[in-house]
């Protein structure tokens, strides 16, 4: 019996007792499809059926109080269950508080990348390309001022190219290059007061979905409602000290 | 002491009349030939040539072995050269002459019998000691090894002893440093010095696999790497490099090598390189990783992203740790690991936990707080009872760019509040005693405000999103 069938034979008998443990062998492992990242909230991923795509740029855009960073949250929390992310808070303003876990600490597949001043905010850009060149992350975010075209069109071939889901996460309307995926957030039931006693704040926003540049068919909206802790911390350890009323 | 040596000498004939290598060139045969012995070192006022060391090969094939790698790597790097390695430099240089061989080894205690028939002019002497041999009549080294030392210190003196010596092979020049215990060294040297790093291109790849292939030999892997740049007149330019974890990946090593050269300027023109590296007692394991998942290797994943390191420091990597504080400024934080963290973010698996199943938050989501790295501070128009019931928006978005975080209220808003949320502590350092207030703009914008009780003065502590 040659070595080549010996080998053959062996690593039949491996994956028989392991399974997917063992890596299949370079140029044999069969094609798989590679899904994007969902997030978990209903309405979102049923707007994106196949999650925030790999191998594409996907911007996310909106004002403020529309529960962008919500999603987002939301999104790095599912994905590192799956992946490695990387997440650059270009402008230095994500509370860490949001993004510790039960443990107290967030997650070990999570990579966040922040600037040591706000000066930095316009370089995330370049610290994103760094990442995703790096083809360690299967999602990179970018969170912070949107790049510019000629970068955006850099991270996106990227993306493709390291099979990676890229999310540009930006303030303010959606810039105008070319994106794979466009999300828009915005705020709705204007007029309808959202804040309520004890800091309880619910009330519907929008997320607008167009794909391709300036494609307007295709536009959805869900609803989502946002319920912040009606605390400063949710979980505010050893105070014993009633709460103050007015 | 540094025992059984052995030398080569690798020589470029050049025809009469036809330029040197430039510096360019020479710098990457240097590199070339790193790749068969450890160091390699220019021979002064000789530019075709090179001293290599060919000390301690026997295990990668002996002197024959070693001296056809050399010929070998030269013939790569574009130059047909001829080799010769015996104990003593004056017997390398010697063997090559030999026309009829690439190569030529002198065997060990041999020297001074090869150089018995070999002609003086190989002897590195003055040329009025030349001359005055040849008017003696001796034109071999054999000719003069055979004179007695006394009669020819008394008259020639030291100078035409020290040739008597080089003749019989006994030859103290050595123009390499004992290697250190427990480290691998590789040392190139550039004659003459050059202007500019750049030739370290060459060289680097090739100091990093000869230092690697050392202790491969040990079954070990380079921990740390200590770069000395050598630099006329001046002291040694020493830097260090330590990858995340002891990787002998050659294109990581030569990444952070080339950064730590870049990362300072020379202090003036380059003549020598020369790269240590300590094994540290790390054993070579990585191939019984025969079972962990694909994981991002931790040095390459360090040397990929040094620039984000060097330009953002240690908060290009940072988790976020809750402290339990009471301020929100302080309840939680990111803990900057720096590039010491990667190791432990390569190890992690995410395969560990399974894929979530949709649905995690039934369209509910909690609202995440942006915090301004330092709170802006903000005119509040309060009523009667003391509450804020309108906020100066205008004052708030110029003191606030838009760097992507969103819009703010652009005018003058009223406002509904929620709170407060008294908040105070933190005696022992600077007492603190803030009013919390959520405050909701009539689009719907909902930042979190607080009033320092000892001023009166309001601060945007951030929003939520």
């Amino acid at each position: 019996m040659s070595a080549a069938i010996d080998l053959s034979v062996l690593r039949a008998r491996l994956e028989e007792r392991f399974g997917t443990a063992i890596v299949p062998a370079p140029g044999q492992a069969p094609s798989r499809e590679q899904p994007g990242f969902r997030t978990g909230l209903a309405a979102l991923d049923a707007l994106l059926p196949g999650g925030v795509p790999r191998r594409a740029l996907t911007v996310w855009a909106g004002e403020g109080t529309a529960g962008r960073t919500a999603a987002m949250r939301a999104l790095v929390d599912a994905a590192c269950r799956e992946t490695r992310v990387a997440l650059v808070d270009a402008t230095g303003t994500l509370d860490p508080a949001a993004w510790c876990g039960p443990d107290g600490r967030s997650r070990p597949e999570l990579w966040v990348a922040r600037p040591p001043s706000a000066e930095h905010a316009a370089e995330g850009a370049w610290v994103a390309e760094t990442m995703l060149r790096t083809g360690a992350f299967g999602l990179v975010v970018l969170d912070g001022p949107a790049p510019a075209s000629t970068d955006a069109h850099r991270l996106r071939a990227l993306a493709r190219e390291t099979d990676t889901a890229l999310l540009v996460s930006t303030g303010g309307p959606p810039p105008q290059w070319r994106a794979d995926v466009r999300l828009e957030f915005r705020r709705t039931g204007e007029g309808r007061v959202g804040l309520g006693p004890g800091g309880r704040f619910r009330r519907p926003s929008a997320i607008r979905m167009a794909r391709g540049e300036g494609a307007r068919a295709g536009e959805r909206e869900v609803e989502l409602v946002h319920e912040p802790s009606n605390r400063l911390h949710p979980d505010p350890g050893p105070d014993r000290r009633p709460r103050a009323r007015h | 002491m540094y025992t059984n040596r052995r030398i080569a000498c690798i020589r470029i004939p050049v025809p009469t009349g036809d330029p040197a290598p430039g510096t360019e060139a020479r710098a990457a045969l240097a590199g070339a030939l790193l790749a068969a012995a450890p160091r390699v070192i220019a021979v002064r006022e000789y530019p075709c040539a090179f001293w290599a060391d060919a000390a301690g090969m026997d295990l990668l094939g002996g002197d024959e072995a070693v001296a056809r790698r050399l010929a070998r790597a030269a013939e790569e790097a574009g130059f047909a050269a001829r080799v010769g390695i015996a104990d003593s430099c004056i017997a390398a240089a010697a063997a090559t002459r030999e026309r009829t061989h690439a190569t030529r080894v002198v065997p060990r205690g041999r020297d001074a019998g090869y150089l018995l028939r070999r002609s003086l002019s190989l002897l590195p002497i003055d040329a009025s000691l030349r001359g005055a041999l040849y008017l003696l009549g001796l034109r071999t080294c054999g000719d003069l090894a055979a004179l007695p030392p006394a009669e020819i210190e008394l008259r020639l003196g030291d100078e035409g002893l020290r040739a008597w010596r080089l003749a019989q092979g006994r030859d103290e020049r050595w123009p390499f440093r004992p290697p250190a215990p427990g480290t691998a060294e590789a040392e190139a040297e550039f004659e003459p010095p050059v202007d500019s790093a750049e030739p370290l291109r060459f060289v680097l790849p090739g100091l990093i696999a000869s230092v690697t292939a050392q202790l491969a030999t040990r079954q070990r892997i380079p921990a740390r790497l200590r770069l000395t740049l050598r630099v006329p007149d001046a002291a040694d330019d020493a830097r260090e490099v330590r990858p995340a974890r002891p990787t002998a990946d050659p294109r990581v090593l030569a990444d952070l090598c080339r950064r730590a050269v870049e990362a300072t300027p020379l202090a003036g023109p380059l003549c020598g390189v020369r790269l240590v590296a300590e094994e540290d007692g790390v054993a070579r394991a990585d191939q019984l990783d025969a079972f962990a998942a694909p994981a991002p290797d931790p040095g390459a994943l360090h040397a990929a992203l040094l620039p984000v390191f060097a330009r953002w420091g240690d908060g290009a990597l940072s988790t976020a740790v809750r402290h339990g504080a009471h301020l929100p400024g302080e309840h939680a934080g990111w803990a900057a690991h720096g590039s010491a963290g990667i190791e432990a973010f390569t190890a992690a698996s995410p395969a560990a936990d399974p894929p979530v199943s949709g649905s995690g938050f039934r369209n509910v989501l909690p609202l995440c707080l942006r915090r301004l790295t330092n709170p802006v501070s903000l005119a509040v128009r309060q009523d009667a009872e003391g509450r804020p019931a309108g906020v100066d928006g205008a004052a708030l978005a110029n003191a606030l760019p838009d760097g992507g975080m969103g819009t703010y209220p652009p005018r003058l808003w009223k406002t509904r509040a929620e709170g407060p949320e008294r908040v105070s502590g933190g005696w022992w350092a600077r007492a603190e005693a803030r009013e919390y207030w959520r405050l909701e703009s009539e689009e719907g914008w909902l930042g979190l405000v607080y009033r320092d009780a000892a001023t009166g003065l309001w601060y945007l502590e951030g929003w939520f999103d």
